[in-house]
């Protein structure tokens, strides 16, 4: 197993109705007595300036607020940071395509959000961050990839920390119906390093055969659930791998 | 000094073609003639771009239908090129040894737009419509399947240094032990929302993009794949330096004082343990855009001097975006293969001739260049994204 020390660990979630939970107490009520989580609903974003924080979209403040929750003022200029999205910005491309479906102009604001990376970049200019960094999807297995791709970063660097950050939220229109998967606005940071202070895991994949079962949580809630609850191991199985978590 | 990571074979597709050898040789020529206009893609411009023809693409097998799009299909022609020392690496290995990292930018989007125009006009999605010809992960997804692997197999997405950096995780999974083998690469295609999205930055030249050129104006959208196999062997052509950047600038444009490239730049020869000097060639980002040429260049005569050859090949095939970063590696990578008689043969950098007065003076290829390439010979090659995500690729023979 590969050895990684999660520093610190935060989330953002709606509740539903109103309010979030968003501290490590939420969390941690939450993982003793999980209650549904919401699909409306954003986090403040108060750090950003107002400019930015008008065009930021609900995935940016998602996963921002998260990113910035996770890391005090001088981390954040120096980590290395993996961001991952099994969606990314699909509400704006599909905002886009539609646009142009009608022959409609595309505006340039909206373009330069519809890269995956946005969320890097945003945090990568808000943060004064000139690190390396990476975006990735994998399907419905996004949220482990996304912590291997920290791993690897940190092969690369193994005396720097890693922020990663994943977020997703319902995809638009009638594309819901093609995905099966709960329906929950969210995202979590992790800073990871290979020593520290903090929580250290054992981290391993092996191939696997048993088919993926349908789940109640996204893959990173999951986990945010065995960290809150101070389990000692964690197994998500993706139906090609399984991903296994050992305090 | 990194582990071990060979090159060990190579499959392409670009505007240039469909067979590696038959490209390279239009490469080494300079052959711009792969340009065209394709009226429906180009958001009413009359743009030139650096297709590829339907006619050069294989069928996704019937097996994988949700994965039918015309990006996995770039993909599947450049893996059926390699697809023999693809099957012997998994055979030798096992498929839970294998792993799968691919940089892509667009994915299925033009699949995706088709499904949204039948929607505006008919009410609903096209019915053969699935979400995993669209999502950025089913770039990878797409070759697990194909040979049931089961090792790790995702996507990444930084726009135009995606292809670059899927070859940086590659070799960092083979450095952790999680892989005997990678698949990594980068498959892009032209769809409107890259177009109509190139077109209201304006950042597109109404004519074959013409980088480092005082009279540069913007660059040429093209298309494509390109497709490593990679492998723990110590012999070949070896990945040996990685460098990576954030520019913290703007999320469409770089920095102008290049630090971001510089960085980049530096990173790759530190990680590789190498200094400038030893650097043969140096296959530029290079998109006749003016803010990227002008920091680019100021960001390579400090890091690497103004001897260095250069040439930038998006004037053979066009700006592929997330597949850029791994078709430009494939040229350097053909580029070590056609050494002879200890030469190393130069890519010539195609544009006007016009140089900029304003620009750092960098080293343009000419026609039919080579140098000595004796021993260590270091081709590097920039990639700079959107969003401000840059990476460096160095490579070279192994060491002995």
């Amino acid at each position: 197993m590969t050895r990684v020390v999660v520093r610190r660990w935060r989330a953002w979630a709606p509740r539903v109705g109103a309010g979030a939970l968003e501290t490590p107490a939420d969390w941690e009520a939450w993982a003793r007595e999980p209650v549904p989580l919401g699909d409306h609903g954003e986090p403040e974003v108060r750090f950003l300036a107002p400019p930015v924080r008008r065009r930021a979209t609900r995935l940016t403040r998602l996963m921002l607020q998260a990113a910035y929750d996770c890391t005090e003022e001088a981390e954040r200029a120096c980590v290395r940071t993996v961001f991952a999205s099994r969606h990314g910005a699909i509400h704006v491309a599909v905002k886009i395509l539609a646009e142009i479906a009608r022959g409609e102009i595309v505006s340039p604001l909206q373009f330069s959000h519809s890269v995956h990376n946005t969320q890097a970049g945003l945090f990568s200019i808000a943060a004064g961050n000139r690190h390396a960094s990476s975006s990735i999807a994998a399907e419905t297995d996004t949220f482990a990839h996304g912590f291997l791709e920290a791993l690897l970063h940190l092969e690369r660097a193994p005396s720097e920390e890693v922020l990663y950050v994943i977020g997703d939220e319902p995809i638009p229109g009638s594309l819901i119906h093609l995905v099966d998967e709960p329906r929950t606005a969210y995202a979590a940071a992790l800073l990871l390093s290979r020593s520290g202070e903090g929580t250290p895991l054992g981290f391993g994949m092996t191939a696997s055969r048993a088919p993926r079962k349908t789940r109640e949580w996204p893959d990173a809630l999951e986990f945010v659930r065995f960290l809150a609850a101070g389990a000692p191991e964690l197994t998500l199985e993706s139906g090609r791998r399984c991903w296994r978590w050992e305090r | 000094m990194p582990s071990p990571c060979k090159l060990a074979a190579m499959g392409m597709v670009n505007a240039l073609g469909a067979d590696p050898d038959a490209i390279w040789r239009r490469v080494l020529a300079g052959d711009q003639s792969a340009f065209a206009p394709h009226p429906e893609l180009a958001a009413g411009g009359a743009w030139l771009l650096g297709g590829v023809e339907d006619a050069w693409l294989p069928r996704i097998p019937d097996g994988l239908a949700r994965y039918a799009c015309r990006n996995n299909a770039f993909t599947l022609a450049a893996l059926e090129q390699i697809e023999d020392a693809v099957r012997d690496a998994v055979a030798a290995v096992g498929p839970e040894r294998v792993g799968v990292v691919m940089g892509t930018s667009t994915s299925g989007s033009g699949e995706c737009e088709a499904a949204i125009l039948h929607e505006t006009r008919h009410g609903s999605l096209l019915p053969e419509f699935r979400y995993e010809q669209l999502e950025l992960g089913g770039a990878a997804g797409f070759l697990a399947e194909l040979f049931d692997l089961r090792g790790p197999a995702f996507s990444i997405s930084t726009a135009c240094s995606s292809g670059a950096r899927a070859l940086a995780s590659a070799r960092s999974l083979l450095a952790l032990g999680l892989c005997d083998a990678v698949l990594a690469g980068g498959s892009d295609s032209l769809c409107g929302l890259t177009t109509h999205g190139f077109a209201s930055l304006s950042a597109v030249s109404a004519r074959i993009t013409n980088p480092f050129s005082r009279n540069r104006d913007g660059l040429t959208l093209g298309e494509g794949a390109a497709l490593f196999l990679v492998t723990r062997e110590s012999d070949g052509i070896q990945l040996l330096g990685v460098g990576e950047s954030s520019e913290a600038h703007h999320i469409s444009a770089p920095d102008p004082e290049g630090r971001g490239a510089a960085a980049s730049m530096r990173g790759a020869l530190h990680d590789a343990g190498v200094d400038a000097a030893q650097v043969a060639y140096l296959n530029l980002h290079g998109t006749g855009t003016r803010q990227n040429d002008a920091m680019e260049s100021r960001a390579v005569a400090q890091v690497l001097g103004a001897e260095v050859p250069c040439s930038s090949t998006k004037p053979l095939v066009g700006h592929c975006l997330g597949a850029a970063g791994a078709i430009e590696l494939a040229f350097c990578w053909q580029a070590l293969r056609a050494r002879s008689r200890g030469a190393l043969p130069l890519i010539p950098h195609r544009y006007d001739g016009e140089s900029d007065p304003e620009l750092a003076p960098i080293r343009l290829c000419g026609d039919g260049e080579a140098v000595p390439a004796s021993g260590a010979c270091l081709v590097m090659t920039n990639s700079f994204g959107f969003g401000g995500n840059n990476c460096t690729l160095l490579i070279g023979e192994a060491r002995a």
